[in-house]
């Protein structure tokens, strides 16, 4: 299964994902999407950024002292608006996962189904 | 909030997340957080629409909504004592008899399942005139369901931590630049009061963005892991709270406050 289809595939599990993203957040680049409708470059890397501040950057730097001096592995904002995952990929590698979500989905399953679905991404090299 | 500026908040919303037709949403809970949504679906939709809840491999029911109204259960009706005499018949206002009869259905519906998926279409034929039906904040009031309108997101943000109870390790309230309220235990609060601060310094200068300008009650969580509690920051604005919770609690405790102030 190759990263396009393993991020339809966690869509298809997990209801309520409206875009599911793999990114690279050394590089800054958002490797693949899978959403129902075409996004644009702008919100893709906006989603990319916001995925950087919250588990490398100026965010992550602030929380460190509560979470016991390791940067987060897990970041998830939510709003009226919507709910927004990041997940880094295991081992502290610098890809990351980004969901985009109805603000009512159920969390708990797409965070275990996202971790699944990036563990599997990174293990196929 | 008059009706106009409740608009004009829907629309900018919309705006910035078109909704595409046919779209599946799900409604989740008990009984009274299944009842408040279906009555949230019903203020949001102004044209009108056959809104369709289904249950995954359970029951399904059908509502004819347009201008805030919920005009009539329609057919099929669902399997439940007493929904067959409703199907179809338009509701006519809040003290219509019929409205009570169809809560007691939903109700019966609700006990089969606690996930519904949403659809909206439009209502095939003439559909019903648009001044039928019950207004949601009229139906709210017959149907008994407590909303958070007249509640101040500070009074959300208590509410909601002081009801959490051992489902955290501890809390911090914070009102202004004061800690209002504190829970739990004293080891991980003297940590949280500890780095509060420098959380805040990089959380603030990064609000703007992490959020995209959407305004209103927001959560942030962070977590490192399992060994670790994960941090639940919940942001209304001059109020705010640092909650420390086992790391594997964080979906679950973050959807509950995503219900919290959505009701």
């Amino acid at each position: 299964m190759d990263v396009a289809e393993r991020l339809d595939a966690l869509r298809a599990e997990a209801p309520g994902i409206d875009l599911a993203a793999f990114a690279d957040m050394s590089s800054g680049m958002v490797l693949c999407v899978s959403a129902a409708n075409r996004r644009a470059q702008e919100e893709m890397d906006a989603l990319n950024g916001i995925a950087i501040t919250l588990l490398d950057g100026q965010v992550a730097d602030g929380a460190n002292g509560m979470l016991g001096q390791v940067a987060p592995d897990t970041a998830l904002t939510t709003t009226a608006m919507d709910a927004r995952i990041f997940l880094r990929s295991p081992k502290g590698g610098s890809e990351a996962l980004i969901c985009v979500c109805a603000p009512d989905a159920d969390l708990e399953k797409i965070l275990d189904c996202g971790r699944s679905a990036l563990a599997g991404i990174v293990a196929a090299g | 909030m008059n009706d106009f500026s409740r608009l004009e908040q829907k629309l900018a919303k919309l705006r910035q997340r078109e909704r595409a037709a046919g779209e599946k949403r799900v409604m989740r809970g008990d009984h009274d957080r299944l009842l408040a949504a279906v009555v949230t679906e019903i203020d949001e939709t102004i044209l009108p629409r056959r809104v369709s809840f289904q249950a995954e491999d359970g029951p399904a029911f059908h509502l004819a909504v347009a201008n805030r109204r919920l005009q009539a259960l329609l057919a099929p009706a669902p399997a439940a004592e007493g929904a067959a005499q409703l199907a179809d018949t338009a509701l006519n206002n809040a003290e219509d008899p019929n409205v009570a009869a169809l809560k007691a259905v939903l109700e019966k519906v609700f006990g089969k399942a606690d996930a519904f998926s949403i659809t909206t279409h439009k209502q095939s034929g003439d559909g019903f005139p648009s001044d039928i039906g019950v207004p949601a904040a009229q139906l709210s009031r017959a149907w008994g369901i407590a909303t958070t309108e007249g509640t101040t997101p500070k009074e959300l943000l208590a509410s909601f931590v002081s009801g959490l109870g051992d489902r955290s390790i501890a809390w911090l309230r914070i009102e202004g630049e004061d800690v209002a309220d504190q829970y739990g235990d004293a080891d991980t609060l003297g940590m949280l009061g500890e780095h509060a601060a420098i959380f805040l310094d990089g959380y603030l200068s990064k609000r703007e963005q992490i959020y995209q300008g959407e305004q209103g009650p927001a959560c942030l969580v962070l977590a490192a892991g399992d060994a670790t509690p994960g941090i639940i920051f919940l942001d209304c604005g001059e109020a705010m709270a640092f909650v420390a919770v086992r790391a594997a609690a964080i979906g679950a405790i973050a959807r509950d406050w995503q219900s919290h102030v959505a009701i």
